[in-house]
């Protein structure tokens, strides 16, 4: 730039001088520079200081202004003023008409600062002048206004100022990424790729605003056709779009990268494609017709539509269905019953917020175009029609009504007949939905439940023995009278309301005062069922099918329930017992059943009643044993049992079993019916007259079946039901073809979850039920197991809720029973290795002990002791080999048993054992069977491992659900309140030393109930010991707080007694 | 809802009659309001990315990595005027 020169001139001139800089640029020296925006080119003109040797506007032109400056004056000043040189030499020579103010038809100098009154005859007025102009394209413009030195030369007047700030705002806006690809589609023959500028935030559009608001007047003196092309707002939206395209434009045809998109554009190329490829080139226009791109085109409004929202939150187009109002407004006129309004439905058109709440709005005021300020950015509201329309347009597709709306150009509602507004809901409702769009129904439409629909009424049939249940001969295939009725939700629709729904053949109907959709052929159909069906007698098992959908019936209309009187009734209805009633403990039950467990046994009666099969799925712990137990004490009081009972169970729990019975019910006589010395043939037949309970295991089900089918059963008890999942295995067969009177199955896994196992115990309790095998799996396992079928999967539930009573320890009816901590003996056998073992060592040690005295005696008697805890536990605990563990353990085989049960409940649970040895056994076992981690927490345990331990047992997420830990190292101080299960896998036999292991789980922080597990092996030492601390026996004082001292008190007789193994200790596992 | 529009009619100019919106008075005709000074600083809010706010596109998938392509134009547009605007 030249150097710096006084301001010379022979006229003064005042005011408005621009900027303070006091360079004089060599040709701009004497001139004042102007910008100005017009027709998407930046025009600069000029205006000399005084009379110069400077080209001036040739003067043949009568409007030309005598003191602009020429177009070759104006090149050299712009190749001063901008660091590019070049852009000088490529801008246009161009000319601008301007109102200009003038006196006495002589334009003034932009730095004349006249004041003139009113009645001056020489009064200021603007007057149209020719320029001479350079023009830039927007690119070029962009490039010139940035370049510009800061600050700008006094020489350059307000509006290059004004252009200058604008053009550097453009740039910010590009550095941020606040520019958008848009298209231009005129419906004529080409549609225009471009790109703009998006303004995002409040802030920055108040800014805009006020940029327009403070816009030299001069920028907006061209002389134009309408005041539109001098509009502030205008100019300076369309100065920001066009120099954004440009310049965006320009940036992307600098780099190779991008020319990639002409070869992909060419041929048979998607319209995004196209689209992106104009978007990059000189020329901006995408060729086709219109009707090829209306599609893509509406794709595009409704995608770029979501950046051009008054605010950051995305919007789309809802559609509310409105009923129509009410005609009965006088509450003197009654409203039938079921009756067709023939007042329009409306669909109204909204706008719903995507922010969460789904907030709504009217749609009409951008329809309107109303507001209290002005957007600055126009474009935005140009957009937002665009969007609209081509949102509706979109949405018409789905919705053909639309259409004929948006023919009227604002549409904000759709009326619709009553047909329509069937077709809305059925058809267009689901198709809006599924593209995107909103739709509110009223409630009604939404409630699956509010539909019209058949109710199957049943009764036992009249004058038979069905009206009073207590024979126990009914069962499912009691025949009941039954009744089609016609019903919506829980009301009955009586048969002339019926019909006259009918007649009116309308898809929707008001009936009782709501809503309700209807299929006039399925109005048909079940017209025509209940012409031929509508009442008969069936079977109970065929009427509950029927309600669940089981049954191949074709009612027409959707079956919403099944209702019936008597006991048929409080089958029906919910199995808790909401109508059971109170009954009182068997008399000769020896202990306290809880209030729950009598409602069990209620229910357990009643289901026998009827002669249908049951299945008690109580949780873990609920007492399911004393619930039946209950059951055949009380039928044993009132002379009702015909026959004994046969008790399937597995090996590790017929143990249970008979403890709980001798516990329980002592007076019962019970055969355990399993082991190589069991009764055969007739002797079995006759031993079994002679009890009450026979308990055998499953796999005796299929050898022994010959012999079990011989015997009358009065009921068969299918302990651990899930073993008979597999509905095709030989002992499932088996058991199967045992005839009994009744049967009962209990399981405390929830049987929903595994549906085979479902089929099998249903199968067995109630044949028939559930269909055949393949049907069941057809209809529901793959439906709910497979492909998530909810429907079903409630149809399902609703079948076999009649027959399945499940409490879990959280309901409320139960908790409030429930002790905070449960404890309860798990008896356990010994396996025949065990047990020869066991022997082994108590037969050695007798011999020892009567040859010894003193301290040798009392180390021979508890050396033996540890050795047969250790047998109890496991054989290789004891021999210390190598061998394979499974298979081996009575308690290993039970304990591993109940922990699947607890981390199929998504429970957690500890074990505590005071053998390290043990715990390491166990790691193994349990972890191979389980499939989990296992945690052992020992003496050996480093502080820091230990706390890692602890942390992760405690964490919810880490699904650890086992943690093993030495009975004394699990008592030094540690929180594991994520256990709700504790199982003592081996006693220490000393209550306080239990109590403290057990409470690492039962304390502050708690909030579950906790089972407390404690395994005994029968006939055992075990279970002397134990019997003695249950049972508060005189010696129970001397084992507590002693360890196994007192043991070496005993004189050898006594010990042998202690010692020795009774025959109900053995068992296959 | 937000403000649409300006609510102001557009006429026609008279090429016999200066508009009336301009002023006459030449300080004012050729000066910025002064509020201008006071817009000297350009806003920069912090707003969400426009890529992030259009979401998927709505064409149909083909082998064509639209909005990668997409999110490279604008990364290279951003480059070059982080630059320009530095210098």
């Amino acid at each position: 730039m030249a150097g710096f020169g006084p301001v010379g001139a022979e006229r003064q001139r005042t005011g408005c001088a621009p900027h303070g800089n006091t360079h004089v640029l060599s040709h701009m020296a004497g001139i004042h520079l102007h910008a100005i925006w017009r027709g998407g080119r930046l025009h600069l003109w000029g205006e000399q200081d005084a009379p110069t040797d400077a080209p001036r506007a040739a003067l043949d032109d009568a409007q030309a202004h005598p003191e602009a400056l020429a177009t070759q004056a104006l090149h050299a000043a712009m190749g001063d003023l901008s660091a590019d040189g070049l852009l000088a030499s490529i801008a246009a020579d161009a000319s601008l008409m301007l109102w200009l103010p003038a006196r006495a038809g002589v334009p003034l100098h932009s730095t004349d600062d006249i004041v003139t009154t009113a009645d001056d005859d020489h009064a200021v007025d603007l007057q149209a002048f020719r320029v001479p102009t350079l023009a830039l394209s927007p690119a070029d413009a962009i490039d010139f206004l940035t370049s510009l030195p800061e600050p700008l030369p006094r020489e350059c007047a307000a509006s290059v100022a004004y252009w200058a700030r604008l053009a550097n705002y453009v740039l910010a806006l590009l550095a941020r990424r606040q520019f958008v690809p848009d298209l231009e589609h005129s419906g004529s023959s080409a549609s225009r790729a471009f790109w703009r500028s998006v303004v995002q935030d409040g802030a920055e559009r108040d800014w805009l605003q006020d940029m327009s608001a403070a816009m030299p007047p001069v920028c907006r003196a061209v002389v134009a056709r309408t005041s539109a092309d001098r509009d502030a707002v205008d100019l300076v939206e369309d100065f920001l779009h066009s120099c954004t395209d440009a310049v965006v434009r320009r940036f992307l045809q600098e780099d190779p990268f991008f020319h990639q998109i002409h070869e992909r554009a060419a041929g048979d190329a998607t319209w995004e494609v196209r689209w992106l490829a104009a978007l990059m080139s000189e020329d901006a226009r995408i060729p086709s017709p219109p009707a090829d791109l209306a599609d893509f085109v509406n794709q595009l409004r409704g995608w770029i539509g979501r950046i051009d929202g008054d605010d950051a939150i995305p919007t789309r187009v809802c559609f509310r269905l409105r009923e129509p109002e009410d005609e009965f407004d006088d509450e003197d006129e009654v409203e039938p019953v079921a009756s067709v309004p023939q007042s329009p439905w409306h669909v109204e058109i909204l706008l719903q917020l995507l922010d969460g709440a789904g907030t709504l709005q009217e749609i009409g005021p951008i329809w309107e175009d109303r507001g209290a300020s002005p957007g600055v950015l126009r474009r935005n509201l140009a957009n937002r029609h665009e969007h609209l329309v081509a949102e509706l347009s979109r949405a018409a597709e789905a919705f053909p009504q639309l259409t004929a709306a948006l023919h009227d150009g604002a549409p904000t509602n759709v009326e619709l007949s009553v047909a329509e507004a069937h077709t809305f809901l059925r058809d267009s409702a689901p198709l809006l939905e599924a593209r995107g769009f909103g739709v509110i129904l009223p409630e009604w439409a939404t409630q699956p439940t509010r539909r019209l629909g058949l109710r199957l009424h049943v009764r036992p049939v009249r004058g038979t023995s069905a009206e009073s249940p207590g024979s126990g001969r009914l069962g499912l295939a009691s025949l009941v009278d039954f009744e089609w009725r016609a019903a919506v939700g829980d009301s009955n629709v009586a048969l002339e309301e019926f019909e006259r729904i009918r007649q009116q053949r309308s898809p929707l109907v008001k009936l009782q005062g709501e809503w309700i959709a209807l299929d006039a052929d399925a109005i048909d159909a079940a017209v025509e069922f209940l012409q031929e069906q509508r009442s008969g007698r069936m079977t109970l098992g065929q009427a509950i099918r029927a309600t669940a959908g089981a049954e191949d019936l074709d009612v027409g209309l959707p079956v919403v329930g099944i209702e019936g009187s008597a006991w048929i009734g409080r089958l029906l209805r919910d199995a808790e017992g909401t109508q059971i009633e109170r009954v009182d403990q068997p008399g000769a039950f020896e202990g306290t059943m809880r209030p729950y467990q009598l409602r069990g046994l209620e229910w357990l009666a009643f289901m026998q009643r009827v002669g249908i099969g049951a299945c008690l799925a109580d949780d873990m712990g609920l007492g399911k044993t004393i619930q039946l137990i209950a059951l055949l004490l009380q039928e044993q009081q009132r002379g009702d049992a015909q026959g004994p009972t046969l008790i399937f169970a597995p090996m590790t729990v017929v143990g249970n079993w008979r403890r709980e019975i001798e516990r329980f019910a002592p007076q019962m006589r019970v055969l355990v019916h399993h082991g190589a010395e069991r009764f055969t043939g007739d002797a079995f037949v006759e031993a079994t007259a002679n009890h009450d309970i026979v308990i055998t295991t499953y796999a005796l089900g299929h050898r022994d079946q010959e012999m079990l089918t011989r015997v009358r059963w009065h009921r068969l008890v299918l302990d651990e039901a899930q073993k008979i999942k597999n509905p095709a295995a030989a002992q499932t067969i088996a058991i199967r073809g045992i005839p009994s009177t009744y049967r009962v199955a209990l399981t405390g896994t929830p049987l929903e979850n595994h549906l085979s196992e479902l089929w099998s115990i249903m199968e067995m309790l109630n044949p028939g039920l559930l269909g055949s095998a393949a049907r069941f799996r057809k209809r529901y396992a793959v439906p709910i197991e497979r492909l998530g079928d909810r429907q079903r999967a409630e149809q399902l539930r609703g079948l076999i809720k009649p027959f399945v009573l499940r409490r879990i320890k959280d309901d409320p009816d139960v908790s409030c029973d429930l002790p905070e901590k449960m404890e309860m003996q798990v008896y356990c056998n010994l396996t025949p290795e065990q047990a020869s073992l066991y022997e082994q060592v108590v037969e050695a040690a007798l011999g020892e002990v009567e040859a010894a005295t003193g301290i040798r005696r009392r180390g021979v008697i508890l050396a033996a002791l540890t050795r047969l805890k250790q047998i109890c536990n496991h054989p290789v605990q004891y021999l210390r080999d190598a061998t394979p563990l499974d298979g081996r353990s009575g308690k290993c085989e039970r304990l591993a048993e109940m922990l699947e049960e607890v981390i199929a409940e998504d429970h957690a649970a500890l074990v505590f054992t005071q053998f390290r040895e043990m715990g390491d056994l166990l790691v193994r076992l349990l972890t191979e069977r389980l499939h989990t981690e296992v945690l052992f927490l020992h003496g050996a345990t480093t502080a820091k491992a230990r706390q890692k331990m602890i942390d992760r047992f405690q964490d919810p997420d880490s699904g650890v659900r086992v943690f093993l830990l030495s009975l004394r190292a699990g008592g030094l101080g540690l929180n594991l309140t994520a256990a709700n299960h504790v199982f003592h896998f081996d006693r220490w036999w000393n209550p306080a030393v239990e109590a403290q292991a057990t409470d690492r789980a039962y304390r502050i922080g708690q909030t579950r109930r906790v089972q407390v597990h404690k395994f005994v092996c029968m006939g055992t030492i075990e279970d002397r010991i134990d019997r003695m601390l249950t049972e508060k026996l005189a010696l129970a004082d001397q084992i507590v707080g002693s360890g196994d001292e007192w043991l070496t008190g005993l004189s050898t007789e006594e010990l042998r007694s202690c010692l020795r193994l009774s025959r109900d200790a053995v068992g296959e596992v | 809802m937000a403000s649409i529009g300006n609510g102001k009619q557009r006429r026609d100019d008279r090429h016999d009659q200066a508009p009336a919106d301009l002023p006459r008075v030449p300080r004012l005709f050729w000066s910025a309001h002064p509020d201008f000074a006071k817009l000297a600083e350009l806003p920069a809010a912090d707003v969400p990315d426009v890529l992030e706010r259009l979401g998927p596109p709505p064409f149909p998938k083909t082998g064509f990595p639209f909005i990668g392509f997409l999110a490279t134009i604008y990364d290279h547009v951003a480059g070059h005027a982080q630059r320009r605007d530095a210098s």
